[in-house]
């Protein structure tokens, strides 16, 4: 019996994922939900062109017939990804599943650090001022289900399994000649 | 004040100022712990005597060194005091030796345990709040190393329990045989933990084996972007090419269009219809309802139109055998007409209808108005 098509349509449309390890306890249910009737979900998505895709704690969509998206727009939205990443490590080398970070701890590491503040000033041009940067930063991370509010009062957040879908990402990837690359 | 001097001892934190505060500032107080060797001083700040650190720890059972050589200790007092024991000759003597061979057997087998209690925590503590990977992996390197000790200290021990002889007489005594049973049973518990702990430390090895990885692998794609070279040295282009991830079409929540029906259906809606429109500005383009009608305005006020219908009293005419003027000027009109509107009605159905016409020769007069007679076919 499938009876949350609709929310879990409602989710994943939107690019978001399902993190098996989410706070939130609708999401948790949703992904529960997912996990023990992956077949049937498959199906009926499948129906209306939607592929569930599944990873190491996480599940999403992608579309069963060719992207309309041009290959110039994944290739941007795939890069901006190793920008947010790259980001996050310069923040905190251990930064990755089950992490937990505050809006201001990246802020006062912005203000120390003069790599992680470089890296800042050229992440959204549209915003100015470097919480606006964070901010939107963690949006970005929020809207994909990467990261979760876990405290209001001091706007901490905590880092879900499906951030694992943007590491592997890189993994995808194979550089040539990769020994002839400074770290 | 010494659970708070306790408390800081990782921190080195307990300054003699607090103390003064703890004491409630009666320095004789803190001076006679000094002099008892409870407490020493060092430059501003207070610690703990190491013979109390360590008294305080075993007790609490929050020491968080791995001690091996602790039980390394133990195992050779143990064959120090089984040798005493096999040369003694007195009972007295030689009872006193079981004892505390008894008690170090004991000892061995609490101390292993709290050992692999405390390397579990370690382990979890290296691999969680350590935030330098370097450092991170040489921690759980060294606490790999400790586990091993662990182990062969155990082995040792349970060497010693099989191999020596004394042992073969101890187990005459039943109180001995206990303890020696409490004792395997206890190592048999630390060899399953020190198993699923080896696979823990192999699993976070590992873990941060990839991170690294990780962490060279996007260092080196956002030095290609940045050099504008990831499209050609990368096969990034192959791969998102085959790729079509919802997230990545940055698609809009599909717009559905809401059922007139629904929105028709209740007020409720309406009232929802009305914010969403004042909320996007569009109030005033949107057609408003009318105000309502004036009493005046409800008052019946008919003034009829002087107006035929031309289809029914053709009808009507066809339907008789009377000439087409004087049925018109017979015919029930609803109100009164003049001889013009009748002449006029007489030329406008006569034209209209050619074909179902019978038009003679013969005239008549009506008034002053001479009219040709004219039958319906």
């Amino acid at each position: 019996m499938l009876s949350n098509t609709q929310a879990i349509y409602e989710r994943l449309i939107r690019g978001g994922f399902l993190a098996a390890d989410s706070t939130k306890a609708d999401v948790k249910r949703l992904f529960k939900d997912v996990e023990d009737n992956f077949e049937e979900y498959s199906e009926f998505f499948q129906q209306i062109g939607f592929r569930l895709e599944s990873g190491n704690g996480y599940y999403y969509f992608s579309t069963i017939n060719d992207s309309k998206v041009d290959i110039e727009r994944r290739l941007e939205n795939f890069c901006k990804w190793i920008d947010y990443l790259d980001f996050f490590k310069t923040f905190d080398s251990t930064f990755s599943v089950g992490y937990q970070f505050s809006k201001a701890q990246i802020e006062n590491e912005i203000d120390v650090n003069a790599d992680l503040k470089d890296k800042a000033r050229r992440l959204f041009s549209q915003q100015k001022t470097f919480p606006e940067k964070v901010e939107k930063l963690i949006g970005e991370m929020e809207t994909m289900g990467f990261a979760e509010q876990i405290e209001e009062e001091t706007a901490t957040y905590k880092v879900t399994s499906a951030y694992r879908y943007a590491e592997d990402l890189v993994n995808l990837l194979t550089i040539h000649h990769e020994d002839e690359i400074p770290e | 004040m010494l659970r708070t001097a306790f408390g800081d001892r990782k921190t080195h934190s307990f300054t003699t100022e607090l103390a003064m505060e703890l004491v409630e500032y009666k320095r004789d107080r803190i001076q006679y712990l000094i002099n008892y060797g409870v407490i020493h001083e060092s430059g501003n700040f207070l610690e703990l005597e190491e013979v109390y650190l360590r008294f305080f720890e075993d007790v609490l059972d929050v020491n968080e060194e791995i001690n091996i050589a602790s039980v390394k200790e133990c195992i050779d007092s143990l064959k120090e005091n089984i040798v005493y024991y096999q040369k003694e000759t007195t009972d007295k003597r030689k009872y006193h030796y079981l004892s505390i061979v008894q008690r170090k057997l004991r000892d061995i087998g609490v101390r292993t345990i709290r050992n692999v209690i405390d390397l579990k925590r370690n382990v979890d503590t290296a691999y969680k709040q350590e935030p330098n990977y370097d450092i991170k992996i040489q921690k759980l390197r060294n606490l790999d190393e400790k586990r091993k000790s662990i182990r062969a200290l155990m082995e040792a021990c349970e060497r010693l329990m099989e191999e020596d002889k004394a042992f073969f007489s101890f187990t005459s005594n039943p109180q001995m045989a206990s303890t020696i049973a409490d004792v395997r049973n206890d190592f048999t518990d630390a060899y399953y933990n020190l198993l699923s702990i080896e696979t823990q430390i192999i699993e976070y090895i590992h873990l941060i084996e990839q991170q690294n990885l990780l962490i060279k692998k996007i260092r080196k794609l956002k030095y290609l972007r940045d050099q504008l070279t990831i499209k050609e040295s990368t096969d990034i282009i192959p791969v998102v090419s085959r790729m079509n991830p919802v997230w990545m079409e940055n698609r809009q929540y599909n717009r559905m269009r809401v059922s007139l029906d629904m929105l028709q259906s209740s007020e409720e809606m309406s009232a929802l219809m009305r914010r969403v429109a004042e909320k996007e500005g569009i109030i005033r383009k949107s057609r408003t309802s009318a105000l309502p009608l004036t009493e005046d305005e409800l008052r019946e006020n008919v003034s009829p139109l002087n107006e035929v219908n031309q289809q029914e009293v053709w009808r009507a005419f066809r339907a008789g055998s009377n000439n087409l003027f004087s049925f018109i000027l017979s015919y029930d009109y609803k109100q009164e007409r003049t001889i013009e509107q009748h002449a006029v009605l007489f030329c406008q159905l006569a034209v209209q209808h050619p074909n179902e016409c019978r038009i003679t020769d013969k005239y008549a007069t009506y008034e002053n108005l001479e009219y040709p007679l004219i039958y319906a076919k």
